[in-house]
């Protein structure tokens, strides 16, 4: 059959592709947050500065992009995770459930949030 | 039902760095899982009216925020690192025996890199 590298379901591309794709996107803004954290620490921004910095367009849609991929690739990475070590299908099928629930909800208040300043 | 394996056992493999590096990205992965939340919860309380600002840097700047940062940005650029070399590794770059050990040790010593760095930073 030529489709067999897709697995039985005849989808298994689909996974590996989107953890791929967020990865990259992940991988150029990520670093961003993690160093404006850094710097909020060391006590070097002010409140002022720091709406400037957030509620400007791109930065807004850079943000909504990373949440977007970073709870998508959360997602499944822990799907993977728990496809080794939780075999049984009653125990994994709703944690994931829970898991992609707890994503969605995650990210619409992470969105609200975003464009809300 | 016979107890068949699961597939990474991780107690009966001999340790290899390119086993650390893959149980590392896992790991460093449920890590930054965990960081998610917090980051949120921090950047509400960073955008409120302006003592929860203040009150969000200090909880920031407290020793156990910035233990927690350290670990979250050794957990972060080990998972950049080896995630990128992953990617790599899909385009069949560095798929040789050899060159897949000393990848992982690379990445491996990044992270304790990093863990310098970030010490000196968030000192």
């Amino acid at each position: 059959m030529k489709d067999d590298y897709l697995g039985a379901a005849g989808n298994g591309f689909g996974d590996w592709m989107w953890q791929r794709a967020s990865a990259i996107v992940l991988a150029l803004t990520l670093p961003f947050p993690f160093t404006l954290m850094l710097c909020l620490t060391g006590g070097h921004i002010d409140q002022q500065t720091l709406f400037d910095l957030l509620a400007h367009p791109f930065v807004r849609s850079a943000h909504s992009l990373l949440v977007m991929a970073l709870l998508l690739h959360a997602y499944l990475g822990l799907k993977v995770i728990m496809e080794d070590y939780v075999p049984a299908l009653v125990l994994r099928l709703p944690a994931l459930l829970v898991a992609m629930l707890l994503a969605l909800g995650t990210g619409t208040w992470a969105l609200a949030m975003i464009w809300s300043w | 039902m016979t107890q068949r394996p699961l597939s990474p056992r991780l107690s009966i493999y001999r340790w290899h760095p390119q086993a650390l590096a893959s149980i590392a990205h896992r790991a460093s992965g449920l890590v930054l899982i965990a960081a998610i939340p917090s980051y949120l919860y921090v950047l509400n309380g960073l955008t409120g009216d302006d003592a929860s600002f203040r009150a969000t840097i200090a909880l920031l700047q407290s020793p156990l925020s910035r233990l927690l940062l350290w670990l979250i940005g050794i957990a972060l650029i080990y998972h950049l690192a080896n995630g990128i070399r992953f990617l790599c590794l899909d385009t069949g770059l560095g798929e040789k025996r050899e060159m897949l050990r000393k990848s992982a040790l690379a990445m491996l010593m990044i992270a304790a890199a990093a863990a310098v760095v970030l010490a000196v930073v968030l000192i």
